[in-house]
């Protein structure tokens, strides 16, 4: 695999059984993306996006086909590899934050470093520096439930930087938040790519979200039917 | 009220009616009490079906109406059961769990009866019972034949007995626990012919009952049963002639082998815990005629192995009674004798049916004679059944409330359920029958499978135990309370839990199912119900300790206990875990907080975790609270169990104890320590132990074990002694030659033959240098006593250190019992009125050794024998019910371990989106567990210690439990260990479905989470 290459996905299929049927959430995928690419993953509910991005993150596994995630064969490996593989390559964020309750924000972005085995003053501080990056260090005491929402997802992308990964996958990340913070988001996600170089990848059904030089691949039912640049 | 419809109200009267009608018929109470019962029934129909509430609702008193609605409600209540088929099967689990503890003590506590019973007859391979009946003493009587008690002949008299209770009236609470043990029909032969006598066994309440509990000086004043052996003969016409309180003529009537009537007038006497007759002695009969056979016979249970052991080697009669009435004032005894009398007809009628033909009578000297008494003392029924009792509660409480748990987890989920049904048109009545409906399969259900498991539980460890046990505790199935208790108990539990579940989950609506938080209930409500509960549930409590101390001839009083202790059980459950959980809740959330920063600290997460979420608040106060209670199970008894034996049976030693040597130093009674303290001057039948510890002059110390009895009884006993005229001191120097232990005869007030010591002389003085032996004396009786005597057995090497005065007779009949566990026998005497502290004060004894000052060490001879009684009960029947509580607990951190998996979904899934590998969630979720478990456990301990005089005083007085107090000592050592290290056993036998699920939950539903 070339080594610019941080996601090759070739000839996967994912199916789920629905009763007597099986549903073909992926249908044969193929697509490449390259280190520090920007890449959207568009389509309606169901078109099987979130799925790809399941697949992409080694959560579910694929029924055929292979995936590299920076050149290794993420569909070899099993649940514990994969999690390891995770904290150090792979950074999430969710539509609904999944921020730990208990936890404050500083404490959320600490936790996939504490989950790595970091001693706790360098999570700490390298927590402390993904909030300023994100702009919201100053909640980092506050608690998830004190936090807005635009907040709360700067703290999920905080604890996504954290463990510094090469790729940063989206799941409509803007999805639960209003235009104007989500375009902040948005904002926040291009300078990521730009400035520091964090291959994106966002699956959304929010086609204002298309930038110009953004590269978009439209879903539909399972299948990639177009694979653009904007 | 709560229901206002027909349905409601037809299965709630259909309920009521069934429970009362299975009462009437079932539990054998007097008519006064039924017809309360059926009133009650009466009101609660009414009150329950709201009856009371408008006369508009009399329309629904139509049963049709009411099965209309519940055939429409069965067939929703089909549909619900085939779509939430695991929540009913989780709820029938639970319930089946509760209503098997209780089930199962009621079985066990039915069984032991008979396995007492039986297990005496097969260890001794004698009837459980030896019963004496005089002969005239120029026609010595042969041995006296005993027989066996088969568990059948146990059951059958056991039926006659109830069947005499309903007709007689006897109250049931009198006879019910131990009449029927110990029984069988004896017969001593003469050369004239046969005698025959009948025993029974009755409890104290009968007597009571008999002569009235203001009878002063009615015996035995022990708590426990005492035996009667009843003499089928009518009594004489003539009125037993009273001696001054002292004694009474009888005359009794007896066939002689040539079939011709024989009257003789026997002699009583009657003094404290003495044997009544004492006609063997012909000085003491007027008429010189001889002995008389005996009417009744009374003795405690606790010592009638011991008194027939003292026997054991003769031919003559045997023990047993001790009755102090006052006569003077007292002609009751004719007519409860007469009672007796019919009773004992009836069962020596019977008893022709039993199996024959007599064995010979056997001594089994494979057990000694002391140990024979230890075990009579110990009392294994009062043991065994103290301890399953005192495990009934906590083991009910801790089933109610992983029942309700259950069934709230079953609740949450079926919301949605609920909503889909009414959107399909159900009604809200309907859905309330059919959740009614499930309610009572459910109860039902586990009633069935209650009862099964506790029994299969038991009959395991029998079998595990003894194959011969198991028979002995199956007849407790035909037992009405077993089937009746677990009935009401299912019932209403099952019922309970959902009562306010069925009355919100029908009234649901569509929308409010969809929200994922349950609808607050006012603030006022909340409370008011939990205290309401509480308060209901603690007059219960006081109701029931009023009508359990309040004895009554017309009203059975232990009939309201025993129906009524189970709700209130419940009221005080439901009501103080409820006011308990709302109360303090923050309480437990800063226990919450505590425990997770603990963890947190500890396995390393190094996270700080202040605020919860509130589900998490509710898991970990719930946690916290089974496993309170379950601490509170295990370690209830230890603290209780010694709590009430420090009640019973301890003794103190009086501070005017010397001992001094015989260089004359003497010692002040301060340097002995007192171990424990008893004001039951019964126990003094049973022996005082005290260990006196004595420097010598080598510096080493002497362990003196002395026993002291109560020299009034035993010297009755021994006036009954064919073998009287021979010399007790040779068995002594037996006794002491075999087991090389320290004798120290010491009395005071009584006589001693001086001669008989001279038998002593005749001990090797080798083997007496292997020990030492001080006779102590206190009074001089014989002048010649200390010049000669003294100077004779200090060149043996004794010590003689005080007077004795006793007759040889009771040295000889202790002698033979306690010499071979005893090095010192302290006889005293006392009176039957006579407290501790006068006994105490009786203790003087002024010796004299060399060295330092003695240390004494008092304890009760009870201690040991409980030690015994431990040791044979406990392995079998205890741990079942020990079996009985893990499984709940261990169901119970089973379902809490899911419920933390299914509430924390989220959390786990992100955990393992961010990195977190299956060993990290594993120590994640067994710490938390691990400490949970461990914290609550011991705060469980310290709760139980707390709360263990009200349970036990709670078992004491009600009369659905043992009206006897617990006496043993439970090994509390062991158990702490056992306890602990059971927590660690526990969380990782329920931790492992709950990490399964862990292990298999799919992180990728987090991307899916709405």
């Amino acid at each position: 695999m070339e080594s610019n290459k941080v996601i090759v996905v070739k000839n996967v299929t994912k199916t789920y059984p629905s009763g007597n049927t099986v549903i073909k959430a992926l249908d044969n995928v193929n697509f490449e993306v390259e280190k520090g690419e920007f890449v959207l993953i568009l389509g309606k509910s169901g078109s099987g996006k979130s799925t790809l991005l399941a697949a992409l993150s080694g959560l579910i596994n694929v029924d055929e086909g292979d995936i590299w995630v920076n050149g290794k064969q993420i569909t070899k490996m099993g649940e514990d590899e994969l999690a390891k593989f995770r904290r150090k390559n792979i950074g999430i964020i969710f539509q609904f934050f999944n921020l730990h309750e208990a936890l404050s924000a500083l404490e959320n972005v600490e936790l996939p470093l504490f989950i790595a085995g970091e001693p706790k003053k360098k999570r700490r501080q390298r927590a402390l520096e993904m909030l300023k990056v994100v702009g919201i260090e100053h909640r980092k005491t506050h608690w998830p439930y004190e936090l807005s929402g635009g907040e709360k997802q700067r703290v999920g992308i905080a604890r996504a930087l954290a463990p510094d990964p090469e790729i940063l996958l989206g799941d409509e990340p803007t999805g639960d938040l209003d235009s104007e913070t989500g375009a902040q988001i948005m904002d926040l996600f291009i300078k990521l790519n730009k400035e520091y170089g964090k291959t994106m990848v966002l699956v959304t059904h929010d086609e204002s979200l298309i930038r110009p030089g953004v590269r978009f691949l439209r879903m539909q039912d399972g299948q990639i039917i177009e694979d653009k640049t904007h | 009220m709560i229901f206002k419809k027909n349905i409601s109200r037809g299965l709630t009267t259909l309920l009521i009616a069934g429970n009362v009608l299975v009462l009437y018929y079932l539990i054998p109470i007097d008519f006064i009490l039924k017809s309360v019962w059926v009133l009650l029934g009466i009101a609660s129909i009414l009150l329950f079906t709201g009856f009371l509430a408008s006369k508009k609702n009399i329309k629904y008193l139509n049963p049709l109406n009411a099965f209309r609605a519940t055939k429409h409600s069965l067939g929703i209540s089909k549909e619900m059961f085939k779509v939430n088929k695991k929540y009913v099967i989780l709820s029938i689990i639970t319930l089946t769990i509760a209503v098997a503890s209780i089930s199962q003590a009621v079985i066990i506590s039915e069984g032991v009866q008979r396995q007492y019973v039986v297990i005496n007859s097969d260890k001794y391979d004698l009837p459980t019972l030896v019963v004496n009946a005089y002969s005239p003493p120029s026609l010595p009587p042969e041995k006296v034949y005993y027989r066996q008690i088969t568990p059948e002949a146990a059951n059958r008299i056991d039926e006659m007995v109830k069947a005499y209770k309903t007709q007689v009236g006897i109250h049931t609470r009198i006879l019910r626990q131990y009449t029927v043990a110990l029984m069988g029909p004896l017969y001593t032969k003469d050369n004239y012919g046969t005698y025959e006598s009948i025993m029974i066994g009755m409890s104290k309440e009968l007597m009571e009952d008999i002569w009235g509990t203001d009878y002063n000086g009615i015996y035995p004043r022990d708590n426990s049963s005492v035996l009667a052996i009843v003499y089928p003969y009518e009594l004489p016409d003539r009125q037993p002639e009273w001696f001054l309180g002292k004694s009474i003529n009888v005359q009794s009537i007896w066939k002689n082998q040539w079939g011709n009537e024989e009257k003789m007038y026997g002699f009583w006497n009657v003094s404290g815990y003495k044997i009544i007759n004492s006609a063997s002695r012909s000085s003491f009969l007027p008429y010189g005629i001889g002995d008389v056979p005996p009417i009744i016979y009374v003795v405690p249970f606790e010592h009638i192995d011991a008194y027939r052991k003292v026997y054991e080697d003769t031919v003559a009669q045997k023990i047993i009674c001790s009755y102090y009435f006052d006569w003077q004032s007292e002609p009751d005894i004719i007519t409860f004798s007469k009672k007796i009398g019919s009773l004992g007809n009836e069962i020596m009628l019977h008893s022709t049916d039993l199996e024959g033909p007599y064995p010979e009578y056997q001594l089994n000297t494979a057990q000694s004679p002391i140990q024979d008494q230890l075990n009579a003392l110990g009392s294994i029924i009062t043991q065994v059944r103290a301890i399953l009792m005192l495990f009934l509660i906590p083991i009910v409480i801790v089933g109610i409330f992983l029942a309700s748990f259950a069934l709230n987890i079953a609740e949450q989920k079926r919301k949605k359920l609920i909503a889909m049904f009414k959107s399909r048109g159900v009604s809200s009545q309907q859905l309330k029958g059919a959740l009614t409906i499930e309610a009572l399969f459910t109860g039902l259900g586990a009633y069935l499978l209650g009862i099964l498991l506790a029994g299969a539980i038991l009959v395991i460890f029998l079998l595990l135990s003894s194959l011969s046990l198991v028979k002995y505790a199956l007849p407790a199935f035909k037992t009405s309370k077993l089937w009746l208790s677990s009935l009401l108990f299912s019932i209403i539990l099952s019922l309970d839990t959902t009562w306010n579940k069925i009355r919100y989950l029908s009234e649901i609506d569509v929308e409010q199912a969809e929200q994922l938080e349950v609808t607050s209930v006012p603030f006022w409500r909340k409370y008011f119900l939990d205290l309401f509960l509480l308060l209901l549930g603690l007059l219960g409590l006081v109701g029931l300790k009023i009508l359990s101390s309040y004895h009554s001839s017309y009203v059975n009083t232990e009939g309201f206990v025993l129906i009524f202790s189970p709700l209130v059980i419940l009221l005080l459950f439901l009501g103080g875990t409820m006011t308990f959980y709302r109360f303090f809740i923050p309480f437990t959330n800063i226990i919450a907080k505590f425990l997770f920063n603990l963890i947190g600290s500890i396995s390393g997460m190094g996270l700080r975790s202040i605020r919860l979420r509130k589900e998490k608040t509710s898991q970990i106060a719930a946690i916290l609270m089974l496993s309170s209670l379950f601490a509170l199970l295990l370690v209830i008894i230890p603290p209780t169990l010694n709590t009430a034996y420090n009640d019973q049976v301890h003794y103190i030693v009086g501070s005017d104890i010397r001992v001094s040597s015989l260089s004359d130093k003497s010692w002040n009674g301060t340097d002995y320590s007192i171990v424990n303290k008893t004001n039951d001057i019964e126990a003094l039948a049973g022996g005082i132990l005290i260990e006196v510890k004595v420097k010598n002059e080598l510096g080493d110390y002497i362990t003196f074990r002395i026993l002291g009895v109560d020299p009034e009884h035993f010297f009755d006993a021994a006036f009954f002694r064919s073998d009287f005229t021979s010399y007790p001191t040779e068995q002594l120097k037996d006794y002491l030659l075999e087991n090389q232990s320290n004798a120290i005869i010491w009395s005071n007030d009584k006589k001693i033959m001086t001669n008989d010591f001279a038998n002593l002389t005749a001990l090797d003085r080798i083997n007496r240098s292997k020990y030492d032996t001080y006779i102590f004396n206190t009074k001089l009786t014989f002048d010649y006593w200390p010049i000669l005597l003294k100077q004779k057995y200090t060149e043996l090497g004794f010590r003689i250190v005080t007077n004795i005065n006793r007759t040889l007779e009771i040295f000889h009949s202790i002698s033979s019992m306690y010499i071979s566990r005893f090095d010192l026998f302290l006889l005293v005497k006392t009176s039957p009125t006579a407290n501790l502290d006068s006994l105490a004060s009786k203790l003087r004894i002024e010796t004299s050794l060399v060295g330092d000052p003695i240390v004494y060490t008092v304890s009760s001879i009870g201690l040991s024998s409980k030690d015994v009684a431990l040791d044979m009960a406990m392995p079998y029947m205890a741990r079942s019910g020990l079996v009985i509580l893990l499984i709940i607990v261990f169901t119970g951190m089973l379902l809490f371990g899911v419920a933390n998996v299914n509430t924390r979904k989220d959390e786990i899934s992100l955990l393992k989106v961010l990195g977190m590998v299956k060993t990290q969630l594993i120590r994640l979720f067994m710490s938390e567990t691990f400490y949970i478990a461990l914290i609550s456990v011991t705060t469980g301990y310290f709760v139980g210690t707390l709360f263990a005089p009200m349970f036990i005083d709670l078992v004491h007085n009600s009369g659905f439990f043992s009206q006897y107090p617990p006496i043993i000592q439970v090994k509390s050592i062991l158990l702490e260990k056992a306890f602990y290290s059971s927590v660690f056993m526990l969380t990782a036998l329920s931790s492992f479905i709950p990490i399964m699920l862990m292990i298999r939950l799919k992180p990728d539903e987090i991307f899916r989470k709405e």
